[in-house]
């Protein structure tokens, strides 16, 4: 039985990880790593997280519960042995309030609808 | 034989997911899937999480599997139970593909509809029609459903 989980997160710009975590860190602990470690150049900066809160991470189809371990999720990785390494989607949920209110209405950035 | 052909499909997946979906059981039953597609960038469904059925039917992969929306999708080919008009779910479907191939060939389908073989005539209308409108729609949607 692996004692921490090696685990890299997909995301549209690419990969981050792997990184190491021991068996009872919780999803929240994972996203603030996730997030500490998010880069500043590249693809990952277009559109960075403005905190851990906005990170969703997704396992087999499903959103990971911020309350439970790694460990919980250990079948769902495939029973991981310490050497391998777990593949995990994540995405950015921005705010519904964050309020940058650019696109309301539709009329002010429409473009390259026509090909 | 359908049992080892999924298990097969769902080690490859967790091996190596396409960036776009994730799928994987959805409980005990391994004929049971769920799977989520994330909105292509470069349509209007970008930045929505969707969520999918799949059920493998006993004789898969000689029959193709059934996948179906559970997040409400405004689209030409997606109908209000989720239904999804995709040739390759139906008379094109082969053994050789795989439900990674199915996944990816329906974000394909988000980002290039198929106006031509709707399952919903009054969204294919609008799309061919009034283009800005739709795509607006199609993001209200995606922004009221796939956001949450």
């Amino acid at each position: 039985m692996a004692k921490e989980f090696r685990v890299r997160f997909r995301h549209s710009a690419g990969d981050l990880g792997p990184f190491v975590f021991s068996k009872d860190t919780t999803i929240t602990q994972v996203k603030d790593h996730v997030f500490s470690q998010w880069p500043k150049d590249g693809d990952f900066a277009l559109d960075p997280p403005t905190s851990a809160g906005e990170i969703r991470l997704i396992l087999r189809g499903k959103f990971l519960d911020d309350t439970r371990a790694l460990f919980d999720y250990r079948k769902e990785m495939g029973d991981p042995d310490t050497d391998s390494i777990v593949t995990m989607h994540l995405v950015v949920r921005k705010m519904a309030n964050s309020g940058k209110g650019g696109k309301q209405g539709g009329s002010c950035c429409a473009c390259c609808s026509i090909q | 034989m359908a049992s080892k052909r999924i298990q097969k499909e769902l080690q490859d997946l967790q091996k190596d997911p396409p960036t776009s979906c994730s799928a994987g059981p959805a409980g005990d039953d391994l004929f049971h899937w769920q799977a989520t597609i994330m909105g292509p960038a470069d349509s209007p469904y970008a930045g929505g999480v969707f969520f999918v059925n799949i059920t493998f039917p006993p004789d898969y992969p000689f029959k193709p599997p059934k996948v179906t929306f559970q997040t409400k999708v405004y689209h030409p080919n997606v109908n209000g139970q989720g239904s999804i008009c995709l040739d390759i779910l139906k008379e094109q479907w082969s053994p050789a593909l795989t439900i990674s191939k199915v996944l990816l060939s329906v974000c394909s389908l988000l980002t290039d509809p198929n106006p031509d073989d709707p399952l919903v005539p009054e969204i294919a209308h609008i799309y061919k029609t009034d283009r800005q409108r739709y795509e607006d729609t199609a993001r209200e949607w995606c922004r009221k459903f796939a956001m949450g």
